[in-house]
């Protein structure tokens, strides 16, 4: 078990997520980084379903109430346990006594623990992912305690070292086009898969994105539609924000495009600061006409 | 009618489009394929969401592709996405304190009196659209044209939870305390999100909402009942 003495920024119980409520406009929730999740939770023998909890960018102090195993992945946010630095991507066991410290980001943006068994924690809709907007649990408070439901781990399990993902502050994601692609400007297309965007500031609903802005056509309104977890809008002004894990089911803005499920992660452990730069990537048989920017793009 | 479109939302979404146009006949397309969709139970299919005028479905990629996927949804369109399907929906009656802080305006706009406002607001079942912006938040239209007035130019920075509200001959309720831009004309006392039941929500798109007046008196006595449970009438829709 482990006592929050600082709870940083934002550290939630978060899991795989709620899938099936979008039509009561709920959001998914869930971890931000679905990889580095599941590897905290294979490093410890448990099932991917197992909640864990998201840090985000650091700012932590634990203190070890009780021995347990634990793993601790995803972005670098220099953890130290007592005076020293903390292995990442491995099983570990604390002690009574010891304090867990997550200084600040070195790399990446977001750490993940898991604890033998899961972590205890109410459950709503089927899922203990915190979404704090609709009263879905509570972000983690000083004094709060953290119990995991075993204290050692089933089957610990390794990481091979090339399985382990190397955060950088430059990435490219891949992103499916979305039907309102041909509203844009050519130029502005082109521009969005050419040059790259800032990341000016993210939180677990969204990512708000600076660089050029991005012109359309001509203005017509939209209903509103089904948005999801990297659906990339692009408001009045231009400047296109990525829909992260809690963002709203719907939204009325023109997108561009939709980011790969498989790329999320990038963008989940990009730090403001960081750039992003994006890969058309239409899937196989889609039936929208390519329009004559992406051949212009292409040659 | 519009030709049916089909077009992804990332690699595991599929909207299919019933045109671009708001219209009562085109929602309930979209609330009647949704239904049809629900029935299949296909195990690829991971959630299914209404919204205006269209459909979208979210889809497991590793049991399905996207070309799959779209080949399933049209085989069932063509085959029975114009046959007309019996289905129970809800209709849910919601008190509602007609005190907002635009009443002023929204008279101003419309030149209606208060009086016609709740008139036109309450004592009919109006559809739910579609659900969304924040959890429970619904789209309820059909409303007068009387009432097609824009959102505010500039947002609140909080509405409090249980504003009602109009913009383009719809209404809708803040479940939560959110910023926000809709006309608040009143109030509900009843809590939208019931965190101690299994199903937290009353209502989904598809569903109804009468909405009739209450006074201070009944709406405090509402909001003190923690008992208080909204009458819900189930009826046969699409006969």
């Amino acid at each position: 078990m482990l006592k929050v003495i600082n709870p940083g920024i934002l550290m939630t119980v978060q899991d795989q997520g709620r899938k099936k409520h979008r039509s009561f406009g709920v959001p998914i929730s869930g971890v931000m980084d679905h990889y580095a999740a599941n590897c905290a939770n294979y490093l410890l023998g448990n099932s991917e379903k197992e909640a864990v909890i998201e840090i985000t960018m650091g700012g932590v102090t634990l203190d070890v109430v009780e021995d347990t195993d634990i793993s601790v992945t995803g972005g670098d946010l220099n953890g130290y346990i007592n005076e020293k630095h903390l292995p990442m991507w491995k099983k570990l066991t604390v002690h009574s006594g010891d304090r867990l410290t997550f200084k600040g980001p070195k790399s990446g943006m977001r750490t993940y623990i898991a604890l033998p068994g899961g972590i205890e924690s109410p459950s709503y809709l089927g899922s203990q992912s915190v979404y704090e907007k609709a009263g879905f649990g509570k972000a983690f408070q000083k004094g709060d305690n953290i119990k995991g439901r075993q204290s050692t781990a089933a089957h610990a399990k390794s990481i091979q070292p090339m399985e382990i993902p190397t955060y950088t502050k430059e990435v490219t994601v891949r992103v499916v086009p979305s039907h309102y692609e041909s509203s844009f400007k050519d130029s502005s297309i082109q521009y969005f898969y050419e040059k790259g965007f800032t990341i000016k500031a993210a939180d677990r609903m969204g990512c708000q994105l600076q660089g050029h802005r991005l012109e359309r056509k001509e203005n017509i309104d939209i209903l509103s539609e089904a948005t999801t977890y990297g659906t990339i809008q692009v408001p009045a002004e231009g400047s296109p924000i990525i829909l992260l894990a809690d963002a709203q089911t719907t939204g009325g803005y023109p997108t561009i495009g939709t980011v790969l499920t498989e790329d999320l992660w990038r963008i989940a452990q990009l730090p403001p600061g960081g750039k992003l730069f994006f890969e058309r990537y239409p899937l196989k048989e889609d039936l929208i006409e390519r329009s004559s920017s992406y051949e212009s793009i292409d040659s | 009618m519009n030709p049916i479109q089909f077009m992804p939302l990332g690699d595991q979404a599929i909207i299919v489009s019933f045109g671009n146009e708001l219209s009562k006949q085109t929602n309930q397309r979209v609330q009647h394929f949704r239904h049809l969709l629900l029935r299949q139970q296909w195990s690829f299919i991971v959630d299914v969401v209404a919204t205006f005028t269209n459909v979208t479905v979210f889809y497991d990629a590793t049991k399905q592709s996207y070309p799959g996927v779209k080949s399933e949804l049209n085989l069932l369109l063509e085959d029975e996405g114009y046959r007309e399907v019996k289905k129970s929906v809800r209709n849910i009656y919601l008190p509602v304190l007609y005190n907002g802080m635009d009443l002023g305006r929204v008279t101003e706009k419309t030149g209606l009196s208060k009086m016609e406002i709740i008139q036109y607001h309450t004592n009919q079942a109006y559809p739910i659209y579609m659900v969304g912006f924040l959890p429970g938040f619904p789209y309820v239209g059909g409303f007068t044209e009387k009432f097609s007035i824009p959102r505010l130019e500039k947002p609140r920075n909080q509405v409090p939870k249980g504003s009602v509200g109009i913009i383009n001959s719809q209404s809708g309720i803040y479940p939560v305390s959110s910023p926000g831009g809709w006309n608040i004309i009143g109030t509900t006392p009843v809590e939208l999100i019931r965190l101690d039941k299994k199903y937290p929500f009353y209502y989904q798109a598809g569903d109804y909402i009468t909405f009739y007046p209450v006074d201070e008196d009944e709406y405090k006595s509402i909001r003190q009942n923690k008992l208080f449970e909204p009458k819900i009438e189930v009826i046969q829709d699409g006969d």
